[in-house]
């Protein structure tokens, strides 16, 4: 059901490629390597959930892969391509990034925050003039911003705000992006909204998502594949069956739950009972 | 796909009240531009027709304007020395709000301008030492060293800021403003033990710590001229990365940028613009801050627009500060102070802070 031709502009050879190979990747802050050597291809058109208990080293590999931080070891292939042999505005065209809680200045209108998506196709001193092609426009259209446009961003809900800086994203005409804990800080209906969107722009657009989930439930219902990091290190990986599993949950998470299959979906759908070692609090 | 997920964002819009709507923001900015343009032309007449001396007839004005000849010629010396003070006040006003507007955006922090962050006080120490240095420099050299001077110890100090942060490993804005306070206190120490060495001298440099327009004339407007030429192109270069940069670090970055090198970009524009007014009138304060917060909400935050109606308020409110620097004298009136100051002018930086503390005071309780 996706089609990956409507947003890339791989060719048949780039095809054989994943759209983003991560090798032995070590990544970190200053003194402390927070992820040691993994190894990760992920495949176009498909949508990967990155989970792991807080420090697990999750956004931390994600902003890796996307050079927002520089690797301490290993490479990062795009498209068959290696990050480092990329300008960073040429990796900007290919893949778009949407950090975790972005802030937007005050008085920036969702227009005005979306254009700026451009910067990676027109440079910086086209910048000046205004950008309301038809990337922007679609953008807008895709995320449901269109009737939007000229309100402030700080003055939208927040999931209204997200889908804004999703447009952003869009905006820059990528076949992959990364989210960053899209979902963070928003009430529920927000959050159903904003994974809706992504999973839509995937089937729709065929963009290779990869994304950072806090919420299990939602990793499972709404990826393809999930990946599960402990300590800096990939400790599980496959589907949301194969992966969220009782043992993942109590080995990992460090949690005693059920899972059941959503009957819906069949998806997993965990219920957490207690923390590992507690009483069970059972009426 | 079952229901489309575009659907209830339209529902909820109706519910809420709508917002600040950007149409009527650029319609805004549409009659604010010449509005503001005007108010501009209008004050530079004013201030040359206007001094506490002399009136000045239009008619003389405008026949000097169009260069015909039998101006009297005391209406001429009034516009040789009025129309350049004026005209750099448009210039000095304009170039440290331009400033102002886009370290707000580099820092993402309201509280930024180049009087705050330590740039203002390291282009006036550096000219004071200078002048205990060489105390004795005939004017012929003071005229291109002094500038000189001022200009370096500006961009030195935003390169030690620089790089006290780089090091810090963090473009974190407090950390930025914090260091960029302390430099800027121990360069104002350093001016006030120059002071103590310039002893009776130091009655010269006054207007200068404060910024004044006091007895400029046609080569400080060319001096201040001559920056503005860097200093553009400096801008057009910053300001779209500037643009970017106010997303924030990790945007900027997936949007392309390469924080360093764009970074120091929209810093050196903004220093160059900051050093070019300072030296050449001294450490006007406020205008840099105020101007951005006064025009922001009108025109928004894309420094596309923040940037140009800055440039304009900025201008508008070194004019009228010194306007009033040239027409309302206090000493007068007050004989006590009369007799310690003379007859002199006050500097036009402490008519900027009496008209500016207020209105920062009523800026902060509207916004809260």
């Amino acid at each position: 059901m996706a089609n990956p031709m409507t947003q890339s502009d791989t060719t048949d050879p780039a095809a054989a490629h994943p759209a983003l190979h991560a090798r032995s990747v070590s990544v970190g802050y200053e003194s402390r390597t927070v992820c040691q050597g993994i190894d990760l291809a992920i495949e176009p058109g498909t949508v990967t959930c990155l989970i792991g208990p807080n420090g697990s080293g999750k956004s931390t590999f994600l902003k890796g892969c996307a050079r927002l931080l520089d690797l301490k070891g290993g490479e990062v292939y795009i498209e068959g391509t290696a990050m480092a042999d990329l300008s960073s505005i040429e990796v900007a065209r290919r893949l778009a990034v949407l950090p975790q809680s972005p802030t937007t200045p005050p008085d920036l209108t969702v227009r005005e925050l979306v254009e700026q998506g451009r910067y990676p196709h027109v440079g910086a001193l086209r910048m000046l003039r205004h950008q309301d092609g038809e990337a922007v426009a679609a953008a807008l259209e895709a995320t449901g911003m269109s009737a939007f446009t000229d309100r402030d961003v700080d003055a939208l809900s927040g999931g209204e705000r997200q889908r804004a800086w999703i447009a952003l994203a869009l905006a820059q005409e990528t076949p992959t992006l990364f989210l960053d804990e899209p979902t963070t800080y928003l009430d529920i209906s927000y959050q159903l909204e904003v994974m809706h969107l992504v999973q839509e722009l995937n089937t729709t657009r065929g963009i290779t998502i990869v994304m950072v989930l806090h919420d299990l439930n939602q990793a499972a219902a709404y990826s393809d594949r999930v990946v599960c990091l402990r300590q800096g290190a990939i400790v599980a990986d496959g589907t949301p069956a194969e992966v969220l599993t009782v043992d993942l949950l109590r080995d990992v998470f460090r949690i005693e739950a059920s899972v059941i299959p959503d009957p819906r979906s069949g998806k997993p759908v965990f219920f957490p009972h207690q923390p590992l070692g507690a009483e069970p609090n059972l009426p | 796909m079952t229901a489309s997920p575009l659907a209830p964002p339209a529902v909820r819009a109706k519910a809420r009240p709508l917002g600040r709507r950007a149409d009527a923001r650029s319609r805004r900015w549409r009659w604010f531009a010449p509005t503001m343009l005007v108010a501009v032309l209008v004050l530079v007449v004013v201030s040359v027709l206007f001094g506490d001396n002399f009136r000045i007839s239009p008619s003389d004005l405008l026949h000097w304007l169009t260069g015909q000849s039998g101006v009297d010629p005391l209406a001429k010396f009034g516009i040789n020395t009025r129309l350049p003070r004026a005209l750099l006040a448009v210039l000095v006003g304009a170039a440290l709000a331009v400033a102002g507007a886009l370290l707000q955006a580099l820092t993402r922090n309201p509280l930024a301008s180049p009087d705050i962050i330590g740039v203002s006080q390291g282009v006036v120490a550096a000219v004071l030492v200078f002048s205990v240095i060489f105390p004795n420099m005939p004017y012929a050299y003071v005229d291109w060293i002094q500038p000189i001077c001022g200009t370096v110890g500006g961009i030195g100090t935003a390169a030690v800021i620089h790089l006290a942060t780089r090091k810090l490993g963090s473009a974190e804005s407090t950390q930025f403003i914090l260091i960029g306070i302390l430099v800027g206190g121990i360069l104002t120490s350093l001016s006030s033990l120059a002071l103590l060495f310039l002893g009776s001298d130091a009655t010269r440099v006054f207007g200068f710590m404060s910024g004044s327009l006091n007895l400029k004339g046609w080569s400080d407007l060319r001096l201040a001229a001559a920056y503005l030429v860097p200093g553009l192109v400096l801008l057009v270069l910053a300001l779209p990365r500037a643009n970017a940069l106010q997303l924030g670090d990790d945007v900027a970055l997936g949007l392309g940028q390469r924080l360093g090198r764009d970074r120091l970009l929209v810093l050196g524009a903004s220093v160059l613009l900051t050093a070019g007014a300072v030296t050449v009138v001294g450490a006007l304060s406020f205008v840099g801050l105020m101007a951005p917060h006064m025009v922001r909400r009108m025109v928004g935050s894309d420094l596309r627009r923040l940037v140009p109606a800055s440039a304009l308020m900025g201008a508008v409110i070194v004019l009228v500060a010194d306007l009033a620097a040239r027409n309302i004298q206090p000493q007068r009136y007050l004989s006590g102070l009369g007799d310690a100051i003379g007859f002199a002018y006050l500097p036009t930086g402490l008519y900027l802070a009496v008209l500016g503390v207020p209105f920062m005071i009523s800026l902060i309780w509207r916004r809260s």
